[in-house]
């Protein structure tokens, strides 16, 4: 249940593993004020693995899930985006049309299908600075996170990410502070900070789950920082023109796609 | 945007299921509609009745070209505007029983009648049948009035037809009293006219000039002879004139010759030759001789004397022929004047006798014009009044009630168990029409490729729905709920069933 990543990364501290349930419960304190030798991160150990329950409990994809119609819509949207990549690694940027619409959901996700792949790593990052969302999908008790490392000069890339409980898909949190959240997207250093994210491994996808199209400071702010962006649309609550007036300002080569999202399924109705 | 009917169907079916609760909440309304609406469906009783219109009875037959039948299809293709006019339905409405209603109101009449021309249907089947339909929500008022309108139509045609042959009648009789002042005043006309036009005909007028004109030219040729004649007798007379003149101083020279011969003689009987007396006689003879010539003897004396008697007898005869002719020609100029006379009054005459017989055609035509009309309309005038008194008597076209009007036993048109019947399918219908509804007219993005057309981008994914656990808790929920629902809605179409079938039940389980 162990695995070590060749990343130099905090250490989540594993409770207990045998106890899975257990472990997703459990407060997970990134251990940023330990600094570690690079021989101690040989050794470092993922948090446990969700079981497929929790997965499924999370709405985490997983490769041997029953609904294949769902991994498979997400290992698409993967494959697209490796192709449109040309084999080296990108920073994909998530963002939905209306809040609520998804996005995390389809960044989580997304995430989890690049880390299907056993030659690929996935870094989440929650940017959805006013109103984080992966927290809902891996616990809440991260500590220190992107607005943290905004803030501090001195704090170090490697200290906000986090082991996730799935498998090759490490998380970087919003942080504590979440207030001023436009002006941290529009900082000099957050551009470093993706720069860094991206060129520290060439098999990494960094996948960050940005704020709604329709916020219209915070959203726009990450394009810039980004090679793909996905656009998210909730199944029947928006319209088409809506859409249209939504995407305007993504730069047209960097729109990899529109998403509908969470389309009802009338088998799981019955 | 449009999206191809199959995606337009599994947008709608995920519609129906996502919304499950609504949708059996729909059902539910839908069902529960449908069997109100069913009850409250108005319902009528009916009466027919069938008029057929009587082959023009016996009558037709018999009276074939004789009298004029009112034509009664024409009624029968009006009857709908004969029936439902304001007149007709006033004695429709009075005959029928309306319980409270107040009959003197104009407003309560005027309701009725629409009330009246809305139920009322008059279909006129085939070419003799006609059939009146009444409908009311009160069995015997259809009977009733179904019944009226039916009589009050045959009452109506009866004095309609009766009034239209008395009209013909009456209108034909002053043609014909019209036509007959026109007759009796051209033939008075003619009768004048032939006479004063007695004189004879133009054929005679002309056979008459051309008879005075051969008379003419004869009289004219014979004219002309004689006064040939005439002059060549005049020339000979006068040529015989002169001759006898001569003759006659000869004679009477001679005659006095003879005279003194014979004194000589008698005086040579008493005196000498020589005597004086006898000798101045003697030479008196002599020169007296001498005179008529030489040669002129006594035998020329006795000669002159039978010379003398044939030329007094041609000259005479000359003369004679002479005035006769001269007669003659003054009777023929008599007569040639008096031809000439008549032959212009001929002339005259004929053409007097043209003018008269172009004046007689006209009067002859306009006579006979009349008289062939008079007779036609008297014709006519017969065969009315046989129309007349066939309709007084009742024997023309009338209507024979084929089918009469009974009261109705039954409610026609849609019954309450075929809605009942219905309600189900209703009910189910509801939510998916509102479900397509919802999915037509909403324009939200339900279907990826929607958006294709604002938005140039190469992925165009679904994601569906990712169902766990937590969901199907809520969904059991949600399950139940809809079973609720369902239950709710078969209690009551159960409890209407009961209500309204159990009788019919009963009685038909007996």
């Amino acid at each position: 249940m162990v695995k070590i990543i060749g990343d130099k990364q905090n250490i989540r501290s594993v409770d207990n593993f045998s106890n899975i349930e257990n472990a997703s419960n459990t407060p997970r304190a990134g251990l940023s004020n330990l600094s570690l030798s690079d021989e101690n991160i040989a050794l470092m150990t993922e948090v446990a693995e969700f079981s497929t329950l929790e997965k499924d409990r999370k709405k985490i994809i997983y490769p041997e899930m029953k609904n294949s119609r769902l991994a498979n819509s997400f290992r698409d949207l993967r494959n697209v985006l490796l192709e449109k990549s040309l084999g080296s690694n990108a920073t994909i940027m998530v963002t939905s049309v209306l809040p609520k619409s998804g996005g995390t959901f389809v960044a989580v996700n997304l995430a989890a299908a690049f880390a299907f792949d056993g030659s690929k790593t996935a870094l989440l990052v929650d940017a959805n600075l006013s109103s984080p969302g992966i927290c809902r999908y891996f616990g809440t008790d991260y500590g220190v996170g992107v607005t943290d490392f905004l803030e501090n000069k001195h704090m170090k890339v490697e200290e906000i990410i986090y082991s996730s409980g799935v498998k090759r898909l490490r998380i970087i949190p919003a942080g504590k502070h979440s207030e001023y959240t436009s002006e941290y997207l529009s900082s000099e250093r957050i551009g470093m900070f993706v720069h860094t994210l991206k060129s520290r491994y060439k098999d990494r996808y960094i996948i960050i789950d940005a704020p709604p199209l329709s916020d219209p400071a915070s959203a726009k702010q990450v394009f810039n920082l980004c090679d793909w962006v996905v656009v998210v649309a909730p199944y029947g609550k928006v319209g088409a023109s809506e859409i249209a007036t939504a995407i305007e300002g993504i730069p047209k080569d960097k729109l990899a796609g529109v998403l509908v999202n969470d389309e009802p399924v009338v088998r799981d109705f019955l | 945007m449009d999206v191809p009917p199959g995606e337009l169907f599994k947008i709608t079916v995920r519609q129906l299921f996502g919304s499950k609760r609504m949708s059996a909440v729909l059902f539910l309304v839908g069902m529960s509609l449908f069997i109100i609406v069913g009850v409250l469906f108005p319902r009528y009783y009916v009466s027919s009745t069938t008029l057929k219109l009587q082959g023009e009875g016996v009558m037709q037959p018999l009276m074939r070209e004789r009298a004029e039948m009112a034509e009664s299809e024409d009624w029968l293709r009006d009857a709908r505007q004969i029936v439902l006019s304001e007149d007709v339905l006033w004695k429709v409405i009075n005959k029928s029983e309306w319980g409270d209603a107040d009959l003197s109101s104009p407003v309560v009449i005027s309701g009725l009648e629409s009330m009246i021309r809305t139920n009322a249907d008059i279909i006129s089947t085939g070419d003799a049948y006609i059939q009146f339909i009444y409908k009311d929500k009160d069995r015997r008022r259809a009977f009733e009035i179904t019944h009226n309108l039916a009589n009050e139509f045959m009452n109506y045609l009866m004095v309609e037809k009766r009034k239209k042959s008395e009209d013909a009648f009456d209108f034909i009789g002053t043609q014909v009293d019209v036509y007959k002042s026109n007759l009796v005043a051209s033939e008075e006309r003619l009768k004048k006219f032939k006479k004063d036009n007695f004189d004879g005909t133009i054929e005679g007028a002309v056979t008459r000039i051309f008879r005075l004109e051969q008379q003419l030219e004869t009289v004219t040729i014979d004219l002309d002879g004689r006064r040939f004649k005439l002059a060549s007798l005049e020339k000979q007379a006068a040529r015989e004139g002169t001759l006898k003149k001569g003759s006659d101083q000869s004679a009477a020279i001679y005659r006095r010759i003879a005279q003194l011969n014979t004194e000589l003689d008698q005086m040579r009987l008493i005196y000498h030759d020589n005597y004086p007396d006898v000798t101045a006689l003697q030479s008196r003879i002599d020169e007296l001789k001498r005179s008529v010539g030489d040669s002129d003897e006594f035998s020329d004396v006795t000669r002159g004397e039978q010379t003398k008697g044939s030329q007094r007898g041609l000259f005479s005869q000359l003369r004679v022929e002479i005035s006769t002719i001269k007669g003659e020609i003054a009777a023929m100029n008599v007569r040639k004047t008096k031809l000439q006379t008549l032959l212009v009054e001929q002339k005259e005459k004929s053409v007097r006798l043209r003018g008269a017989e172009a004046e007689l055609a006209e009067l002859t035509r306009d006579y006979n014009v009349n008289k062939s009309i008079y007779q036609d309309l008297l014709m006519r005038r017969e065969n009315a009044r046989v129309t007349m008194n066939i309709e007084l008597e009742e024997k023309g076209a009338s209507f024979q009630v084929v089918k009469p009007a009974r009261i109705a036993e039954s409610t026609e048109g849609v019954k309450f168990w075929m809605f009942f019947l219905l309600a189900p399918v209703v009910g189910l219908l509801s939510p998916i029409l509102a479900a397509f509804a919802v999915v037509s007219l909403d324009q939200k993005v339900r279907y990826p490729q929607a958006i294709a057309e604002f938005v140039d981008t190469p992925i165009l994914l679904t994601i569906p729905h990712y169902k766990n656990d937590l969901d199907v808790i809520g969904r059991r929920r949600e399950r139940s709920m809809v079973v609720l629902v369902m239950l709710i809605s078969a209690v009551v179409y159960g409890l209407v069933g009961y209500l309204k079938f159990y009788e019919t039940f009963l009685i038909w389980l007996k």
